[in-house]
């Protein structure tokens, strides 16, 4: 309890990051829709903390998770490495005309930026290295990150107390 | 004055943070570019990547794969008694099974020796376990732990007893990346065991079945008829399990593979002997 009290909100989110990355490079046998939801879940934090934790040290945290993705997923370097570096630099320069957006925007902005990245991805990984994505899977990320995005920024805006 | 000094620190740091973010920038596009290139310090990042991050990630998810293998387990003891049953049956199956294997495989033996023949057994390079598997958004990868210490190189055929699983892609000191072949970038050659009609098969983009993408003389199999690997493409050996055709299109077939992706845990490196 002590160690939570000492911990922000920045950590907290960081440790998630760490946890949830493990996971989804490890997806051993694990049941699909459980992988794709913290593969969603994944997306959605790695957002959520560029837009409202941004600092320039995420620069170099989100290289080190596009790497490892990249390395892990495809064996490639390459999709997730560039979306999220240029993500960052993106919220980077435009987060300040959201800030008198009201929450119910904010969660419809940042759902939709998910679908964007999560297309860039795929639109990259298929550009640079012909690797194709099924529908099935892709319908599949779309209505997962539907379902999970609300509990999600519900679990987040819990953390977001711990200041 | 330290009015003077701090302005100074803090504008120091502001450009120190932005040429560092300048360099990740560089770097991403060099990493990048690199990695089209196959340079060798693309392929050493992987090299670490696969050796050092797998490793440290499999350690903080341990708490998921140990909870995975608890409910596991407790199915396993649910199920016991229903299970016994069954091997029962199976090893009382399996005893026929024996006598005959162990007849044929003695006169297979002599007729061996009166042909002169030589037998083209495959050689076993390594049996390694799966540390990793890709959830199959991108593509259909395993990670295996043997490597280039185990003679484990790039092309070489990956077996398990069932048959046919993938090719290694990608082999690092410690650990190999396999390509498995419901991947729809594999290429597998194979045969049919009733006519020797040889075609391609690809994975399909779901994964779950393997699909024709070149038949000879367009000579379809039959349905039911089995696949094996026909020995064209010098990777895989001859005569290894890969599917079994379930159904037969104009333009192509399709065939489900035997080996179930969802359960590996050992596989073997071979090659032709």
């Amino acid at each position: 309890m002590r160690l939570i009290s000492h911990l922000n909100a920045y950590y907290i989110y960081n440790l998630l990051l760490i946890f949830i990355f493990s996971i989804i490079v490890n997806s051993n046998n694990l049941f699909s829709l459980i992988y794709i939801s913290l593969y969603c879940l994944f997306h959605l934090l790695i957002i959520y903390l560029g837009i409202y934790y941004y600092r320039r040290s995420l620069y170099f945290i989100y290289f080190l998770y596009g790497l490892g993705l990249d390395i892990l997923w495809l064996n490639e370097i390459g999709p997730h490495l560039m979306v999220f570096m240029f993500m960052l630099f993106f919220f980077h320069l435009s987060t300040k005309y959201w800030y008198n957006f009201n929450s119910y925007k904010i969660y419809i902005i940042i759902l939709i930026l998910q679908f964007i990245i999560i297309n860039l991805e795929i639109m990259f990984s298929y550009l640079l290295f012909q690797y194709s994505i099924s529908l099935n899977y892709f319908l599949q990320i779309f209505f997962i990150s539907a379902l999970v995005s609300l509990p999600a920024f519900l679990f987040f805006s819990y953390i977001d107390k711990f200041k | 004055m330290i009015k003077n000094n701090r302005i100074k620190v803090s504008s120091r740091n502001k450009s120190f943070s932005g040429f560092f973010i300048s360099l990740l920038f560089l770097l991403t596009f060099i990493l990048i570019f690199f990695n089209k290139t196959d340079n060798f310090l693309a392929s050493s990042i992987k090299n670490f990547g696969i050796d050092v991050i797998s490793p440290i990630t499999r350690v903080i998810s341990s708490p998921i794969t140990i909870t995975k293998n608890i409910r596991l387990t407790f199915n396993n003891f649910r199920n016991l008694e229903s299970q016994n049953l069954k091997l029962r049956e199976e090893v009382i199956r399996l005893k026929k099974w024996q006598t005959l294997a162990i007849k044929n495989s003695r006169e297979n033996r002599v007729f061996k020796r009166l042909l002169n023949s030589t037998s083209h057994n495959i050689d076993i390079i390594k049996t390694a376990s799966v540390v990793n598997q890709s959830p199959g958004i991108y593509t259909k990868l395993i990670t295996i732990n043997a490597g280039l210490n185990y003679n484990v190189n790039k092309d070489m055929a990956v077996i398990n007893e069932k048959g046919l699983v993938g090719k290694t892609i990608y082999s690092s000191n410690l650990n190999s990346k396999v390509l498995l072949i419901n991947d729809p970038s594999s290429s597998i050659p194979v045969k049919t065991l009733s006519d020797n009609s040889y075609s391609i098969l690809k994975g399909s983009s779901d994964g779950k079945f393997l699909v024709s993408s070149f038949t000879q003389d367009n000579k379809m199999p039959r349905l039911g008829d089995l696949l094996v690997t026909s020995g064209n493409a010098k990777i895989f050996p001859r005569d290894i399990l890969v599917a079994k055709v379930i159904r037969i299109n104009q333009d192509n077939f399709i065939a489900i593979p035997y080996v179930d992706f969802n359960n590996l845990n050992y596989v073997q490196v071979v090659k032709s002997k």
